[in-house]
């Protein structure tokens, strides 16, 4: 037997198992899920079978929608801004580290993610509410006259994902900035480069394929994070996961299908950005 | 600027004193050293002898623990790597990635702030210079490893550094590649006539590219000279075995006679003249297996010492010979040249002779 042809079908082999489970769990319901956005609203079935683009026309003609797309678009450009800003120091801080002090360091900034994110919301609240910590500070310190109601606000669910998600893009930026040769910043100082221009031309550049992969995590987690951004935005202030849930919840199926493919859009255009902005190909598959 | 006298007038880089410990190891005893301008110098030793901490602290990515290091006259101990003037070729290359070639040789100009016009003109002669003009679009990755060679070289070379240093950077070709880039790096150091230290832990490459060659071991440098004086008057039994093979002869010291010192060399007794000890001394000499002759026990060449054979290997042009003097071991090399082949079968009794001269007498290892 042609032996690149038996490894060819061993690792087709290896790869069937979890392709059967991603079809029948994943692409399957999804096409189902197309399907159904497709139908009528119905009062006693999950829909009726009477085509309709009606579920799409509303969301766009809606004011009320567009200010909940432009709300998770915001607010997903800002929590992605912030989680580059932030943990760009820290992933070049931990990358410099011998192996075993990026490691406690890495893991260290981890542990926050083993507390549950409705125990974790419910800490928001202790700080950011009427009766919280901040309020009460800045009362008693005279700084504001009267307790004021910082939860249910975009700043609120701002704080709240990008405490979540800074980790994802510290580990992922951790990992690319640690494998870049240091024979590349020193061929940089080599041509004269200081550290400031080696890091903008060199280091920068070179950590892209890092940068593309933490803000594409950060913003997928970002726009189907549902606990913190109900909890967090409360009534006040939805996002448009909050949108498919309250069309759930009232068995409004083919609506909230509708909605749960504008979601994927909108992922699948920020995706589509990041890779044409940050351009991690041009270092990948390299010398 | 400190107040070392110079003895060397057009020394490039020179090293007064330089001790480099890291953490407790060091790497560098107490290293003095001069390469003169536009030479090519070549640091040469085992893994771990330091040669590439010296080419390190000529950059500037390490600094010393203590002493001086100067670069054309100017004490830069203690400068970064970034303001001092040197190109330099990485053994992985460590050509950026993310920019074309061209951009990639533009680096160092931009850096400096050249004229977009000069740094167009400037980066397609360095292009012509390597013989890749034509590439200056491409990506790196899209070249073959001889490719991004020449790339790196003139990336290193197109601002006229002051010098250029190459830390193996024929390691990572095939060894036909290897020899041609030898030739063609000598060649374009020559014309540039640029100051060149080059670390390599290949002795042929040594010898066939420097001008001068240092030969280290244990973060000293055991020997420095011409690639003939090293080759030719090994100081130490190291040098002379990292440097091509040598014979290591013992010998005991007789006595003298008129023209110099009598040797007993296992059972044989030899003159050597240039060689100063006590009798009863031991001394050890390295002697080339090139250098010996080999003469038939019946044949008319009198003289020479018995020896028999113990292997003879054929290696085409010429014969390799493990030979056996009362029981001390000793290689020859004849060259094959065409006359009646004498019997070299293993047991084969010959003789051996060599000009004394080309015994060279060794410093005790330190």
């Amino acid at each position: 037997m042609n032996p690149s042809l038996s490894r060819n079908s061993l690792a087709w082999a290896v790869a069937l198992p979890p392709l059967i489970i991603l079809a029948l769990f994943f692409v399957v319901p999804l096409g189902y899920l197309l399907f159904i956005s497709f139908m009528t609203n119905s009062a006693t079935s999950l829909f009726d079978v009477q085509p309709t683009l009606a579920n799409y026309t509303e969301i766009f003609s809606d004011s009320f929608y567009w200010l909940i797309i432009q709300r998770t678009l915001l607010s997903t450009a800002v929590v992605l801004i912030l989680c580059l800003l932030l943990g760009y120091p820290a992933a070049f801080y931990a990358a410099h580290l011998s192996p075993r002090g990026r490691l406690i360091m890495l893991m260290i900034m981890m542990v926050p993610l083993m507390v549950s994110n409705v125990v974790r919301a419910y800490g928001w609240f202790a700080i950011l509410g009427r009766r919280g910590v901040l309020s009460g500070t800045l009362t008693g310190t005279g700084i504001i006259e009267r307790p004021v109601q910082y939860l249910y606000s975009f700043e609120a669910v701002t704080l709240g994902l990008l405490t979540i998600l800074l980790p994802f893009m510290v580990v992922s930026l951790t990992n690319s900035l640690a494998t870049i040769d240091k024979h590349y910043t020193e061929a940089a100082h080599s041509l004269g480069a200081g550290p400031w221009r080696t890091f903008l031309r060199v280091t920068l550049p070179l950590s892209s394929p890092g940068i593309a992969s933490g803000l594409m995590l950060v913003t997928f987690l970002a726009l189907s994070a549902y606990v913190s951004i109900a909890l967090l935005g409360g009534p006040r202030y939805k996002l448009l996961v909050s949108m498919v849930f309250d069309s759930v919840s009232t068995f409004r199926w083919p609506r909230a299908a509708a909605l749960s493919f504008v979601l994927l859009l909108i992922a699948f255009i920020i995706a589509i950005v990041i890779q044409l902005v940050v351009r991690p190909q041009r270092v990948q598959g390299k010398a | 600027m400190n107040t070392q006298a110079p003895s060397m007038i057009n020394a490039d880089v020179r090293f007064t004193r330089v001790e480099k410990k890291f953490d407790t190891a060091t790497a560098l005893h107490s290293l003095d050293l001069e390469i003169e301008r536009g030479s090519l110098f070549a640091l040469l030793g085992p893994s771990g002898c330091g040669k590439t901490t010296t080419l390190r602290l000529i950059a500037g990515f390490e600094q010393p623990t203590s002493g001086h290091v100067y670069i054309r006259g100017n004490d830069v101990t203690g400068v970064p790597a970034y303001k001092r003037s040197f190109g330099m070729v990485f053994q992985s290359f460590a050509l950026f990635p993310h920019l074309t070639v061209a951009e990639n040789v533009a680096f160092g100009l931009k850096m400096r702030n050249v004229s977009k016009a000069d740094i167009v003109t400037k980066v397609a002669a360095a292009l012509d210079l390597v013989e890749l003009g034509k590439l200056g679009e491409r990506y790196p990755r899209q070249l073959s490893g001889g490719q991004q060679q020449r790339v790196a070289l003139a990336r290193a070379v197109v601002f006229e550094p002051d010098v250029l240093l190459l830390d193996e950077p024929l390691s990572a070709l095939d060894k036909m590649l290897r020899e041609q880039m030898q030739v063609e790096i000598r060649h374009l150091q020559q014309r540039l006539k640029m100051t060149t230290v080059f670390v390599t832990h290949d002795q042929e490459e040594a010898l066939t590219m420097s001008d001068r060659v240092a030969v280290m071991k244990d973060g000293r440098i055991q020997q420095a000279g011409t690639p003939r004086e090293i080759y030719d008057r090994p100081r130490t039994e190291f040098v002379a075995t990292f440097l091509g093979a040598s014979n290591i002869l013992e010998a005991i010291v007789k006595g003298k006679d008129g023209t110099g010192t009598i040797l007993d060399i296992a059972g044989n007794t030899l003159s050597v003249a240039g060689v100063t000890a006590e009798a009863g001394a031991k001394l050890c000499f390295a002697l080339r297996p090139e250098k010996i002759s080999i003469g038939s026990m019946d044949g008319n060449q009198p003289g020479g010492i018995a020896a028999s054979v113990r292997e003879a290997i054929y290696r085409g042009a010429q014969t390799l010979l493990y030979l056996d003097i009362n029981g001390m071991p000793v290689n020859a090399v004849v060259q094959n040249a065409g006359v009646e082949p004498m019997n070299l079968e293993p047991g084969a009794a010959v003789r051996l002779h060599w000009d004394n001269d080309n015994m060279v007498a060794l410093e005790p290892a330190r």
